[in-house]
């Protein structure tokens, strides 16, 4: 589903991604993890279609395609969604109108007709059921003065509605108390599929006891150094980066 | 490029404007009247403003000969079916033509339009000396010729009421308008202003207002004084003074596409004068530019009682070469303890040549007060922007949408829902590329 080759990228002239590897296949969960600055997010960004940053060798493949010519939008039209670390406030844009906004673009794009309005509030509904938050949510402005949990619970909450094929999930644990982690956790599980894939970037391993991933890879100076099992996330969690990255 | 635009600026031809003013003057009669000595002061207080070179040079921005009778329409033609209607969003309907009164015939009651002709020799110097102190030649030179306008006087009536004053014009070349409002107390009313022309018009427009106690007034006014040619050019200044316990929202949308377009310069000159206590200001507005258009706003608030509110919030958003311009002063006296202001100007500029000029100022002389300011000028967010696009969103329609809704606190803030509808409806034609 998704093959990644000797990416390097840059940001502001500054190399961060180093020659990257990885393949991820349908149905599969991987971890990423590494300390502060090895390029996880970087690495989200870039797969994303960020424009801040550069590519400058290697290759994005996604369903047999490079994507690496393709807008933001086209690869979330073609399937691929990233949870943002820092979801963006946006007073005046409301979370229903956006998410109204997002799938009808995304439908567009498939050749299929606008969602109706009941079909989308219903469906919208029972999302916000399954992540445990009020309808009231759907008026408010996106991201607008939510706390950190409720960003987070909406991220995972547009990517239930838009139940993409490849879900990056950059640090959606961080901030996050015990019971939202529980809940976010659980919108995973509910979403996993023999057909779609998850990419979750986090620095501990507290969200993986609740999402068990398939593998886990060790991100260190914008390279993957190591890969495992989900055992090897708890080896990390006793032993810290320095052993595994030395 | 800027030195060679210079090169075609034509000023403004003062000695002409005076030249005028006087041959007015000489056609009154009388000349021991007080109407004479009246109009003969400001024409005298225009002349020293222009040849001493008061501080206040906007007029610099103006290229255009005044006198010219140039008549051509517009090239951006206004479809007919383009022209927005007011019909349903309002109860009664008074148009000016060329400043004639022409359609007065359904107003209630409560309500009476006179032209400024018609009124007394006693009121015209009344209602003219009351803008002395009003530093600015275009005043001075208005108050001393202009005879062309209304006089509209709202009583109090039982329910609110909503009034669309449609200013039709075909005038090229100068044309000076008075407009007076006296609202009396417990009125409580809601005015649509409209213009529409097509012609080279310089237009100096003074609108009065007297909002006495306990009255609510709502206004909307939408586009230029002078129309919609590229060259046409809009001096206007507005006086309001408030009474205790009235409410003021004055709302001015100046669009560039769509049925409410305009195009050209505008130069604000807005005064508002707070003298009784618990009063509420509000003043509102949204620039969406494009092309050369300029919308220069000078605004002074004054607090003279404790216990009174006022903000201006203005926002504007820039493409191609227009500026914007937004020169904000809140004045609070000794004695206007408690006064609650708030100046705010937000600005995006779309592109490389559009500017714009933000001093919000305070000048205050009460020691128990609140008074914010903050100017802003930015760009498009990029963050916001790769937000909206990664969730499959165009550019251009997650552009469309985040400029929305920079505007969109203001045009949520309309209280009457048909209003509502139709401003979003035009600030939608807004953003099309």
């Amino acid at each position: 589903m998704l093959e990644i080759k000797n990416l390097q990228s840059s940001i502001n002239e500054k190399n961060v991604l180093k020659g990257l590897n990885l393949n991820v296949n349908p149905g599969e969960i991987h971890a990423i993890m590494g300390p502060n600055g090895s390029g996880k997010s970087t690495l989200a960004s870039v797969i994303s279609g960020n424009e801040d940053h550069e590519v400058i060798n290697g290759d994005i493949r996604f369903m047999g395609e490079s994507i690496l010519d393709y807008s933001p939008e086209d690869r979330a039209r073609a399937g691929i969604f990233l949870s943002f670390q820092y979801p963006v406030e946006i007073p005046g844009v409301s979370v229903s109108n956006f998410i109204k906004t997002s799938v009808n673009e995304i439908r567009k794009s498939r050749g299929l007709p606008q969602i109706k309005a009941n079909e989308l509030l219903k469906a919208m509904r029972e999302k916000l059921d399954l992540l445990s938050m009020k309808s009231e949510f759907l008026s408010r402005s996106l991201n607008d003065g939510f706390s950190g949990g409720e960003k987070k619970r909406n991220e995972i909450f547009q990517m239930s509605m838009l139940n993409p094929t490849l879900a990056i999930l950059d640090e959606t644990d961080s901030g996050l108390d015990i019971d939202a982690l529980k809940i976010v956790a659980n919108g995973v599980n509910k979403l996993k599929s023999s057909s779609n894939s998850f990419i979750i970037i986090t620095h501990y391993q507290r969200l993986l006891n609740y999402i068990k991933p398939d593998f886990v890879h060790v991100l260190s100076d914008g390279e993957i150094v190591k890969t495992g099992g989900a055992e090897l996330a708890l080896l990390l969690e006793e032993n810290g980066y320095d052993n595994i990255v030395d | 490029m800027s030195r060679e635009k210079q090169k075609n600026i034509k000023p403004i031809n003062f000695s002409e404007l005076l030249t005028m003013a006087q041959n007015y003057k000489s056609l009154i009669l009388d000349k021991k009247t007080d109407l004479y000595q009246t109009r003969s002061y400001f024409i005298e207080k225009f002349k020293n403003q222009i040849s001493s070179g008061s501080k206040k040079l906007y007029w610099k921005n103006f290229n255009y000969n005044i006198f010219s009778e140039k008549n051509k329409i517009n090239e951006r033609n206004f479809e007919k079916n383009n022209i927005v209607s007011f019909e349903k969003s309002s109860d009664v309907s008074i148009v000016i033509n060329d400043g004639v009164i022409t359609s007065d015939k359904n107003l209630p009651n409560n309500i009476r339009i006179t032209d400024f002709k018609e009124i007394s020799d006693d009121d015209v110097c009344s209602y003219i000396k009351k803008t002395d102190k009003l530093n600015d030649p275009f005043v001075s030179v208005n108050n001393g010729s202009c005879d062309c306008g209304f006089v509209l006087d709202v009583k109090e009536s039982k329910s609110p009421q909503i009034i669309h004053i449609k200013n039709i014009s075909s005038k090229a070349g100068l044309y000076q308008n008075r407009q007076i409002y006296n609202i009396s107390k417990n009125v409580k009313i809601t005015f649509i202003e409209s213009f529409e022309g097509y012609s080279e018009q310089f237009n100096n427009t003074i609108s009065q207002w007297e909002v006495k106690e306990n009255a609510n007034v709502y206004k909307y006014s939408f586009g230029s004084r002078a129309g919609s040619h590229k060259n046409s050019q809009s001096v206007f200044s507005e006086f309001v003074e408030q009474h205790k316990n009235s409410t003021c929202n004055f709302y001015s949308f100046y669009f560039n596409e769509g049925g409410l377009g305009f195009s050209g310069k505008i130069r604000n000159n807005i005064l508002f004068n707070l003298i009784g206590e618990n009063i509420t200001s509000n003043q509102w507005s949204v620039s969406l530019l494009r092309d050369e258009c300029f919308v220069d706003n000078d605004v002074r608030t004054q607090h003279m009682s404790p216990n009174c509110s006022s903000s201006q919030v203005y926002k504007g958003i820039y493409n191609d070469r227009s500026k914007g311009r937004f020169d904000s002063c809140v004045y609070v006296a000794k004695d206007a303890q408690k006064s609650d202001t708030v100046q705010s100007n937000n600005n995006i500029l779309l592109n490389d040549n559009a500017s714009v000029n933000s001093n919000p100022q305070l000048e205050i002389f009460a020691d128990d007060v609140k008074c914010a300011h903050g100017s802003t000028i930015g760009q498009i967010d990029r963050n916001a922007l790769f937000y909206l696009r990664a969730r499959g969103i165009s550019e251009v329609l997650a552009k469309k949408l985040l400029l929305t809704a920079f505007v969109g606190d203001i045009v949520e803030s309309i209280n009457n829902s048909d209003i509502l509808t139709l401003v979003s409806e035009e600030v939608e034609k807004q953003f099309h590329n």
